[in-house]
């Protein structure tokens, strides 16, 4: 019921819609009626009906405006208020005559101002659990599901569709992230900025997820968590069949207690997240990027065995390449003779290439020494995935070695991750590549790095 | 709410309580009592420090390690007694140990708000906290989670190249019974066993410090 009120509403209410431009109660508005306050690309509007709420106008953008949610005669699946907070449990009861179950309060003014927002918060709290309403906030950014063109937030505009869930515990974060989506073409199958968490909190979101049959990989910003034996329960069964990766902000503490042993100071809260985590079967990224990176490529493909091959035209791209393996416990695997053997046999192979993994295929290497070796190593079983570099040299044929990717990963159903190095002249094959969702990294590192979300 | 530190006897029992492994303590008094208890312990022995205030008891020069005989256990019956004056707290004799050959290792656990029980492992003696070679769990361990503890340290090397095998094993279970006490005392807001000496043939408790609320 909350998943389907959240996720497929087919009537919402704005209370506190507004038409000053400035206002989040506007921004809600355009986001549903449009699809997003900033056009990025051609974004469509909530299918479903649009009330807003404002007892002062008679229309928002074009949509006839309710004095409040009781004179709006039609069922309403979703709300979402932006009121003042010492109006918002008034607007809640209001919203309870009206038999709404599911609520998205934006407003702020909570808890997250000290004990008297606090106080205010459990109030509505409590209230909603004696109707049982859900409340998605408050003091937060909103939900966002791309593909229902449903954009229930002031976020500036709506990324694309895609199969990766972020939940985050910021909103501000959230925001930049969607701009980033969108330059990158990046897709969601679901954004939601929790807030406060006075009530829906990061585990019932990983519950959605695994509902979700959209989602296949999951993202999470986080900063600290309501109830941590709850998140390792719902965490350690999701990720058995959705991979979850978390990014946890707060690494450091201020200080440490007076009274406290070796324990109490080596056993700082990061470190005891991180525990937790693990025995969740989450993984932990550093920065953000590498949790969207990680995420979307678990959304990709399946984990994969650790028996990793590098292809690249440069000698020094694959020495650092092997580095970064070692580093980050990639095992490359040994080239066994009968593979080195139909390498030889190709006859496209130059006479001095290193017949080693990773495999350097020389600075001179064409499309068709690329094919060849890609698709040799990845007819080999014991291969499981690639790493493909590409150097730019006079002769290198960027497109068509995107190509040749292209189509083994198609051919092999194995993954292969791309590290196509340069800018300027190489912006042409990397759009090739992205176009059809293979990664590609601007640096063996990044490259290598997700390669390990991958083994592990 | 009180946060304090149990003394020696009352961590301890405690451990025992739970079947963990302890190196007996003796308590000497004077310096009569402590040749008597040292005779009955057999040489070599360790003397230590009595005082719930000093946490740091090497750094305070309050530990004598590996006492071959009677002189030397006068000597480091002075010693102590010194460090108490410098210290300014009052001498109350010294704790007698017997003195175990092998490798300081680190078992630890708190009370977390959100996790609850966070059990840690680590290479022990006082390098714990400059060289920070831990690992955690968050409690209750299995058979499973303890050994994965104990390798994935530096420590576990240390351990793995001299034989200490059944010594591993015990440690183990020093850490599957640490998991369960935690469980079971929630009052058990920290505890350091520090160091767990561990060689090939046992893995025993020689130090515990365990702060309480109540």
């Amino acid at each position: 019921m909350i998943y389907k009120n959240l996720f497929k509403p087919k009537s919402i209410a704005v209370i506190g819609a507004s038409r000053d431009k400035n206002s989040v109660g506007y921004g809600l508005v355009e986001n549903l009626k449009s699809g997003s306050v900033l056009k990025a690309f051609v974004c469509k509007g909530f299918r479903g009906d649009i009330y807003p709420v404002n007892p002062n106008v008679d229309y928002i953008l074009g949509l006839k405006c309710y004095p409040s949610v009781l004179k709006i005669k039609d069922e309403i699946d979703l709300a979402i208020i932006a009121v003042p907070a010492k109006i918002v449990l008034k607007v809640l009861q209001e919203c309870a005559r009206k038999k709404i179950n599911v609520v998205i309060i934006i407003s702020s003014g909570f808890a997250e101002l000290g004990n008297k927002g606090k106080k205010m918060q459990d109030e509505i709290v409590s209230f909603a659990k004696t109707k049982g309403i859900r409340i998605l906030g408050p003091n937060c950014l909103g939900f966002i599901r791309p593909a229902a063109n449903l954009n229930a937030s002031f976020a500036p505009s709506t990324p694309l569709a895609g199969n990766v869930a972020f939940i985050s515990q910021s909103g501000a974060l959230a925001d930049s992230v969607i701009d980033w989506a969108i330059q990158n073409e990046y897709g969601f199958s679901f954004l939601v900025s929790y807030g406060n968490q006075a009530d829906l909190d990061v585990s019932d979101f990983l519950e959605f997820a695994m509902k979700d049959e959209k989602t296949k990989g999951i993202a999470i910003y986080l900063e600290w968590l309501k109830n941590g034996r709850r998140f390792m329960e719902v965490a350690k069964r999701v990720s058995k069949v959705k991979p979850i990766i978390v990014i946890k902000a707060g690494k450091h503490e201020k200080g440490i207690k007076a009274v406290s042993s070796h324990t109490g100071s080596l056993a700082s809260e990061y470190e005891i997240y991180k525990a937790a985590f693990r025995q969740s079967g989450v993984h932990v990224v550093d920065t953000v990027e590498e949790l969207l990176d990680a995420a979307k490529i678990l959304s990709m493909f399946n984990k994969i065995e650790n028996n990793v091959a590098v292809v690249t035209n440069g000698g020094g791209c694959g020495v650092l390449a092997a580095d970064y393996c070692q580093e980050l416990g990639i095992n490359l695997v040994e080239l066994r003779d009968s593979t080195i053997k139909k390498l030889d046999k190709s006859g496209v192979m130059h006479p001095a290439y290193n017949r080693r993994n990773p495999l350097d295929i020389v600075g001179d290497a064409l499309a068709d020494r690329y094919r060849v070796a890609i698709e040799t190593l990845l007819a080999e079983n014991y291969i499981s995935g690639l790493i493909v570099i590409q150097t730019l040299q006079t002769m290198t044929q960027g497109a068509e070695n995107a190509r040749v990717v292209i189509e083994a990963v198609k051919k092999f159903k194995k993954p292969i991750i791309c590290s196509f190095l340069g800018g300027y002249f190489t912006k042409g094959p990397v759009r090739l590549l992205t176009e059809a969702g293979i990664p590609n990294f601007d640096d063996v590192k990044k490259a290598v790095k997700v390669m390990s979300v991958l083994v592990e | 709410m009180e946060r304090l530190f149990l003394d020696y006897a009352e961590c301890f029992n405690l451990l025992k309580k739970y079947k963990l492994p302890v190196v007996d303590l003796e308590l000497a008094k004077s310096k009569e009592e402590l040749l008597k208890k040292a005779e009955k312990l057999g040489y070599p022995v360790v003397l230590k420090i009595i005082s719930r205030k000093v946490v740091h008891k090497t750094d305070a020069g309050g530990v004598k390690l590996n006492i071959q005989n009677e002189t030397e256990a006068i000597k480091a019956f002075h010693e102590i007694q010194n460090v108490t004056k410098k210290l300014k707290i009052r001498f109350n004799g010294v704790y007698v140990q017997r003195f175990i050959p092998g490798e300081l290792m680190y078992v630890g656990a708190k009370q977390d708000p959100q996790f609850g029980p966070v059990i840690t492992f680590g290479l022990g003696g006082v390098y714990v906290e400059v060289l920070r070679d831990v690992s955690y769990r968050i409690a209750p361990l299995d058979e499973e989670s303890a050994l994965e503890m104990i390798k994935e340290t530096k420590a576990y090397r240390v351990l793995s190249c001299c034989r200490n095998k059944v010594g591993i094993k015990l440690l183990q279970n020093i850490l599957l019974k640490v998991s369960k006490l935690m469980v079971n005392n929630h009052q058990v807001q920290e505890l350091d066993l520090n160091p767990v000496i561990v060689n090939k043939n046992y893995s025993l408790i020689a130090d515990a410090r365990i702060l309480i609320e109540k």
